[in-house]
């Protein structure tokens, strides 16, 4: 043993271009596999830190009316306690209610203490039982107790530290815009990233207002209204199989009364709690993970460490005539095959095993010095100290690494018969040359199909980025109004706005593109005057929203001030409406909500926009006047309303331009910090995951075929030695320096035009089925397939001129010299 | 008998040529015998020796070696009885450049599977026995080829084999430093090694007690040698 690993030390001596080659493939591709295994493990497991996460399911549920199937995350706040009441499996159970429209792109619920505001964005009413069924880390506070007081609030560590600093925050109060006091009676541990249902606050629901109603048949009723996240802590044992058939009594017992009203039905079905975050496919959810781009990182992962192995195998069978003189004494000294073949596998594993200690220094360099776990949407961490499992982790993979890489290249050497190894030290290098061009088609295969996979998506965020939306979403400040008093004054707000020369325009509206609609099931009049259900998109909107935004009518007219009858459900639909009510005249059709409470008719037909991200196709959708009127309104609700003005800048002097927004807001609204985002970037946020995705798959591609040339570099060092003599003679017989270094690099740059191929049609396949998720998509330009090709010969041409190049502008005596 | 053969035979065979390197060739060696096998270039001494020493297999005939034939036997039993039975010198020494001096002279024990202790007293013994102890942390690029020569056959002796089989010690080496392994070899086998010798020198040859000539792979005379 000593023996072997004092010639592996002294052969890496001896052969440092090797051995840095070696080593610096082999730790890059660890470091990937690493951290994108890191990535993988946080994916994986989702909400796994809470204790009985196995026996804890979400309930979600789908309406079907009119033919539409809309399925939503949230269900009826009277779900919870009605399915307990009717199941003996369910042992416990925690509704989320959103506090506020305070929530995503909205800019958060405002808090206040004293003099400090902050806004936070995960608040919720829960049921005083939260801590019961999701385990926390208390910090301070009764977690059996916290929630029981109607004005009781928890509160995560980050809050905790932001109003009260390092002190014990248990009995202060902070208070909503309401001014209504909450007690705080609790603060946990900040949830782990890896938590799909992420919560700063949570309020107690014990309050009057959030009561349940009474009666059975008002509690029925709002089984119809969804607006809370559902959760049941399940008996050990229950099958989440069973629980459509108790869905389907629940509802016949329940909500087939007003089912058939609507024509339309019900049905609920349960997640696992640990399966959420991956396997969630309903609407009005919290952010989930995407199963394909976890492949797509794995894949990667793999790919790049088969690469790295791969250059090992090169390197060590290329290298080979040079250690043929050594396993012919060791063979004759009496060295058995499986001898040899253990040194050569051992000097591979602790390759391997020095590569993955190297590779997770670069881990820990790249965590701690690059914003590469923003980049994930993660915050992992190689924490050893805490999880020394990982330490087997990491050894195993070096071991299996180290076999990988090792078992070929062991078997090859100590295959040789000791004589022939002795004899024949130049040809048993040579004997493996068809299976390394193999093998440098299969990295070279990978390297491109990486490369272009990059380079499609990017033309495909390239694409989302420049597609025309059908409105102006360039110079689009957004700013939230926060109150009922603050939307009041919306008239004067807008008043003042359009004194400033750079400000073209301002509108509101209950949200922008964007940000979630509203879902209502609504009745239109058909072609034959008749009313049906129709479920649509819907958006209440302030004057001027047409001409701010800059939408098309293409039928009809825009709302008008003067026009008094421009009120209640007077609206514009959009061409998808048209197209899926069938209508020939679309402009006067009636349209009805709320059982005949709100009547209109259709004033005008807008051309098609993408209210929604393009992953969807444009649905119906219907844009109505909005009163902003709160009269009649508790007023313990008016704090809590909540509308975006859009405010349409020139583009210039914006920095001024947004100063004197900030003025004209704290005129009307001095109790909230001023906040602003332009549209633009709400947009793009939208495609945060694949942008996300495009630039960490675009660095890795980088490392892949970084690691790829390294071992083509090797290589050709190799090819060139072993021909040293053979270019000797050349030069003598007149070859210049040019034909030389294309000699020794035809082959290669054929077997990475041959790889480009295969490469062409595995991302072809691998990007249609990303594309797969986006309802508009750029198409895949075989351009692109030419331009990755042209990247890797050029980079592969380089690799090898540059090796090359010594060799055939030296002396051709001192080539004739050697060997 | 240490060596024994009947009608051993090699053919190298290719596309259009046959060559045979060694021609029926019968062939003893006795225990503490130093035998010369002398010829031209190519007439087959070296595959011979070769042959005998197991690193390459017959085309026919047979071959007993300690009694045993060892004929039909495939690699893995060859390396065996090498390893436990026959310690080689080579032209060009055949040292490995990665080890130091005691290390390649360590390395049959290790295959033989020596403990370490004792391993580390035979190789001192035997780097003590060739005058080339105070080398022994050097690496053979920094030797003399008399050094390296006398390391090769450190490395031979150290497994206490049955027999040395050397393919011409002296080949590499300017007339005094193969003097010296001469007289180092003749020492050896006046203590009781047995030793078969490859050479083309008339000279070397003399060292031995009994010389075989081969020509176009048959032996043409085997007499004995006063020295």
């Amino acid at each position: 043993m000593r023996n072997y690993l004092l010639v592996l030390l002294r052969t890496l001596q001896r052969e440092k271009l090797y051995a840095a080659i070696n080593i610096a493939g082999l730790s890059l591709g660890v470091a990937c596999c690493l951290l994108l295994g890191l990535f993988l493990w946080s994916e994986l497991t989702y909400d796994r830190h809470f204790n009985n996460y196995q026996n804890i399911y979400r309930v979600v549920n789908e309406f079907s009316v009119a033919g539409s199937h809309d399925r939503f995350a949230v269900t009826s706040r009277a779900l919870a306690p009605m399915v307990a009441a009717e199941n003996p499996e369910v042992k416990a159970w925690v509704r989320f209610q959103n506090n506020g429209a305070g929530s995503g792109d909205s800019g958060g619920l405002a808090i206040h203490h004293g003099n400090d505001v902050y806004f936070w964005n995960n608040t919720y009413f829960a049921s005083d039982n939260v801590f019961d069924v999701f385990s926390h880390k208390i910090l301070y506070g009764n977690p059996k107790t916290a929630l029981k007081d109607p004005g009781a609030i928890a509160i995560s560590e980050t809050v905790a530290k932001r109003y009260f600093g390092n002190a014990n925050p248990i009995g202060e109060t902070l208070t909503t815009d309401s001014g209504l006091p909450n007690k705080i009676t609790l603060v946990f541990a900040d949830l782990p990233p890896n938590t799909h249902l992420k919560y700063d606050m949570l309020f107690s629901d014990n309050g009057a207002f959030m009561k349940d109603p009474d009666s059975q048949t008002a509690r029925r009723n709002q089984l119809w209204n969804v607006g809370n996240f559902t959760y049941l802590a399940m008996a050990p044992g229950f099958n989440p199989k069973d629980w459509p058939r108790f869905s389907d009594e629940f509802y016949k017992r329940n909500m087939t009364d007003i089912g058939k009203q609507l024509s339309g039905s019900w049905k609920s079905w349960v997640q696992p709690l640990a399966s959420i975050h991956l396997n969630s496919d309903v609407g009005y959810d919290l952010p989930t993970g995407n199963p394909i781009y976890l492949y797509g990182c794995a894949a990667v992962a793999l790919f790049i460490l088969v690469v790295a192995c791969i250059n090992y195998m090169n390197l060590a069978t290329a290298r080979a005539m040079r250690r043929a003189h050594s396993v012919g004494i060791r063979k004759i000294l009496g060295a058995s095959r499986l001898t040899l073949g253990l040194q050569f596998l051992g000097e591979a594993v602790v390759f391997s095993l020095l590569a993955v200690l190297i590779g997770v220094m670069i881990v820990e360099v790249v965590l701690r010095f690059t914003s590469i776990n923003s980049l994930m949407g993660q915050q992992v961490s190689l924490d050893l100290g805490q999880h020394p499992a990982l330490i087997g982790v990491l050894v195993g993979l070096g071991v299996l690494m180290g076999l990988l890489s090792g078992i070929y290249p062991a078997f090859y050497l100590s295959s040789w018969a000791p004589l022939s190894a002795l004899a024949s030290k130049n040809a048993a290098g040579k004997g493996n040359l068809r299976l390394r061009e193999a093998l440098v088609l299969v990295q070279f295969t990978i390297s491109v199909a990486v490369i272009a996979s990059t380079i499609l998506m990017a033309a495909q965020m390239h694409y989302i980025a420049s597609k025309s939306l059908g409105f102006q979403k360039e110079n689009q400040v957004i700013v939230t109004l926060r109150g009922a008093s603050t939307i009041e004054k919306v008239n004067t707000i807008r008043t003042e706005l359009a004194k400033n020369a750079h400000i073209l325009g301002s509108t509101e509206a209950r949200a922008v593109m964007g940000q979630a609609t509203g879902m209502n099931v609504i009745d239109m009049e058909n072609n034959s005057g008749v009313m049906t259900h129709i479920t649509t998109a819907n958006l209440p909107i302030g004057d001027d929203f047409v001409s701010v935004m800059g939408l098309k009518i293409v039928q009809g007219r825009d709302f008008s001030k003067r026009l008094l009858t421009d009120v209640g459900l007077n609206c514009l639909v959009n061409e998808a409406t048209v197209r899926k009510m069938g209508w020939t005249e679309p402009l006067g059709k009636r349209v009805q909500a709320g059982g005949g409470a709100l009547t209109g008719r259709v004033v005008g037909v807008l051309a098609d926009f993408n209210y929604k991200s393009l992953h969807s196709k444009v649905e119906p959708l219907l844009l109505f006047p909005q009163p902003d009127d709160f009269t009649g309104m508790a007023d313990i609700m008016r704090p809590f309303q909540e509308r975006e003005l859009v405010v349409k800048i020139s583009g210039t002097d914006v920095d001024q331009t947004l100063g004197y927004i900030e003025d004209v807001m704290a005129k009307v609204d001095p109790k909230h910090p001023f906040e602003f985002a332009f549209l633009d970037d709400q947009l793009n946020h939208l495609y945060k995951s694949e942008h996300q995705l495009t630039r960490l798959i675009g660095i890795f591609a980088t490392v892949c075929i970084f690691i790829a040339c390294l071992g083509l570099f090797g290589l050709a060092s190799f090819t060139t030695e072993q021909r040293t003599r053979e270019i000797g003679t050349r030069k003598v017989l007149g070859a210049s320096a040019w034909q030389i270094i294309t000699l020794l690099s035809r082959r290669m740059l054929l077997l990475v035009v041959v790889a480009s191929v295969f490469a062409a049609v595995i991302s072809y396949f691998a990007i249609d089925e990303w594309l797969t998720g986006f309802a508009y998509r750029a198409g895949i330009n075989p351009l692109i397939f030419l331009l990755a090709a042209a990247v890797a010969v050029v980079v592969a041409f380089v690799t090898v001129a540059l090796q090359s190049y010594k060799t055939a502008s030296a002396d051709p005596v001192d080539a004739l010299r050697q060997v | 008998m240490i060596i024994e053969t009947e009608n051993l035979k090699k053919i190298y065979r290719t596309d259009v040529v046959e060559t045979t390197a060694v021609d029926e060739v019968n062939f003893s060696l006795s225990p503490g015998q130093f035998v010369s096998v002398m010829g031209p270039s190519g007439c087959g001494k070296s595959t011979l020796l070769h042959i005998l020493g197991l690193i390459d297999s017959p085309s026919g005939g047979r071959y007993r070696f300690m009694g045993e034939d060892v004929s039909g036997y495939p690699e893995s039993k060859r390396a065996k009885i090498r390893k436990a039975h026959i310690g080689f010198v080579f032209q060009s020494f055949n040292l490995i450049d990665e080890l130091t001096v005691f290390e390649n002279v360590e390395l049959p024990l290790i295959y033989g599977g020596v403990a370490a202790h004792e391993r580390k007293g035979r190789v001192e013994t035997v780097l003590e026995k060739m005058d080339i102890g105070h080398r022994r942390g050097h690496f053979p690029a920094q030797l003399s080829g008399g050094q390296q020569q006398r390391v090769a056959v450190a490395r031979a002796l150290v497994n206490r084999p049955n027999v040395i089989l050397a393919d011409e010690p002296t080949g590499n080496l300017d007339s005094e430093h193969g003097d010296e392994v001469m007289k180092m070899l003749l020492k050896l086998n006046e203590e009781g090694t047995t030793i078969l010798m490859v050479t083309h020198s008339a000279t070397n040859a003399a060292f031995s007690s009994r010389i075989v000539s081969l020509l176009d792979g048959k032996i043409v005379s085997d007499k004995s040698a006063g020295h």
